[in-house]
């Protein structure tokens, strides 16, 4: 079971996940309004690092670093790109503007990969189809979407199974050329299709047996409301807002080359 | 309630959903099995596309895109990459649901499924395009970028996609318990 380790959702208790998917998400987008706002390093970088107690009291560093690991990639090539271009620009010179322009840029990337990972990461998709059935989505789409994320791992194991079965009766997967591997995927395709439909039949018998879609308004066991900590997060994001629209209006952003200066002298 | 009076079996809408339930966590386990992957969250898989379009194939475009529209949002639930809220809607909900498009040719497979990867493959395009001309410099073609990057991944699920369906049309699997 290597390759479908990480389909296991680890069910983790911190304040962090126990906040309302709906605040998280509108957290989420208030620090992408706010990463838009600023085009200078220093705010961009208070907004990256204001996110990090986020991760540390959520307890999902693991996972955090993993999905940074995966956006360093990208960063570097907004860095560079940004910074040849400039570079070439400004005649061959290094210039604090284009050192700037660039760490900028690749900062205002990483934050919102650090905010939208917050917001995946700390939400089961249990609460997010809670979340998108109360924000009025079509009941039959949150509940597809529930129910199939449920089923991943029940089909991974058994696709599993079933390519196990096949190779113990002398499939081999990684052999021969490229139209040759595709058709070595067939004899597990179809025993698996076959299943899903049977599993389908199966799963269709059991909602109808439990009255699925009869009542037109359906009421739940789980409700989200807003608790304490949700409305101190709430509070915590419009006052990130006025700030930050504050100081983009009011304030002078100090820039990276003012700072040197400053530091030089 | 269903369109398809003409049919003499009408489907009950709990085994349509029960359907797009089990074959979105069938294409939702294929995309874990990775030939190979790309740095930006791309990957070329063995065939994750093929339950979806099957799907298509088999209930219509209705079903297809309902379906590729769930299968989408639970990729941004399992694998987010998430950096733009343009981006995100054109990379997950749009991009897939175009592979519901399929529908529209149930009786010609082929021409179904290049339409659908073809249009998922606009999709990430214009995705792509708004990603590079928000980050990158003036001076930059984002397109060709784009083009490139999503190329890259987008042509060889096609091909493994077309290869798969032709070789699953050959077995006639398409249409049983129908």
């Amino acid at each position: 079971m290597s390759m479908f380790d990480g389909l296991k959702y680890r069910r983790v208790f911190s304040p962090i996940h126990n906040l309302d998917p709906r605040v998280k998400f509108t957290y989420a987008c208030i620090i992408f309004i706010v990463a838009i706002l600023f085009w200078e390093f220093i705010p961009l970088l208070v907004l990256f690092v204001i996110q990090v107690p986020f991760v540390i009291l959520a307890r999902v560093r693991r996972e955090w670093l993993r999905s940074m690991k995966g956006a360093a990639f990208l960063a570097s090539v907004i860095f560079t790109v940004n910074f040849a271009v400039s570079f070439i620009n400004s005649g061959y010179m290094i210039t604090f503007v284009a050192l700037e322009y660039a760490l900028a840029m690749t900062f205002r990337f990483l934050v919102l990969v650090e905010s939208f990972s917050i917001f995946f990461l700390t939400t089961s998709p249990d609460h997010l189809g809670l979340a998108l059935e109360q924000t009025r989505v079509p009941y039959e789409f949150c509940f597809a979407f529930t129910t199939a994320v449920r089923f991943v791992p029940v089909l991974a194991e058994e696709a599993q199974t079933i390519m196990d079965a096949q190779k113990a009766r002398g499939l081999e997967l990684e052999k021969g050329n490229f139209l040759r591997r595709i058709r070595n995927y067939i004899p597990i395709l179809i025993p698996l299709i076959v299943s899903a439909i049977r599993r389908s039949l199966e799963l269709a018998e059991a909602m109808e047996s439990r009255a699925w879609g009869v009542s037109k308004k359906r009421t739940n066991l789980y409700e989200l409301k807003l608790h304490g900590s949700d409305y101190v997060l709430l509070t915590v994001t419009v006052v990130l807002l006025v700030a930050a629209i504050y100081v983009r209006l009011y304030l002078p952003v100090p820039r990276l080359a003012e700072i040197f200066d400053y530091f030089a002298h | 309630m269903n369109e398809e009076t003409s049919k003499p079996k009408i489907i009950s809408k709990t085994r349509i959903i029960a359907e797009v339930v089990s074959f979105v966590a069938l294409a939702t386990a294929l995309s874990y099995i990775k030939v190979f992957s790309l740095p930006q969250g791309g990957s070329v898989t063995a065939g994750s596309m093929v339950p979806i379009i099957w799907l298509a194939l088999r209930r219509g475009p209705k079903v297809g895109v309902f379906a590729a529209a769930v299968y989408g949002l639970v990729q941004l639930a399992v694998e987010p990459y998430i950096f733009h809220p343009v981006q995100v809607l054109l990379d997950y909900p749009i991009a897939f649901g175009a592979l519901g498009l399929a529908g529209f040719f149930q009786n010609k497979p082929f021409l179904g499924v290049n339409v659908g990867i073809w249009g998922r493959f606009i999709a990430h395009f214009i995705s792509g395009v708004i990603f590079f001309a928000s980050f990158a410099p003036e001076g930059m073609h984002p397109a060709i970028y784009s083009a490139i990057y999503n190329g890259g991944y987008i042509l060889p699920e096609l091909a493994i996609s077309i290869y798969i369906i032709y070789l699953l049309q050959e077995t006639k699997i398409l249409k049983i318990f129908l």
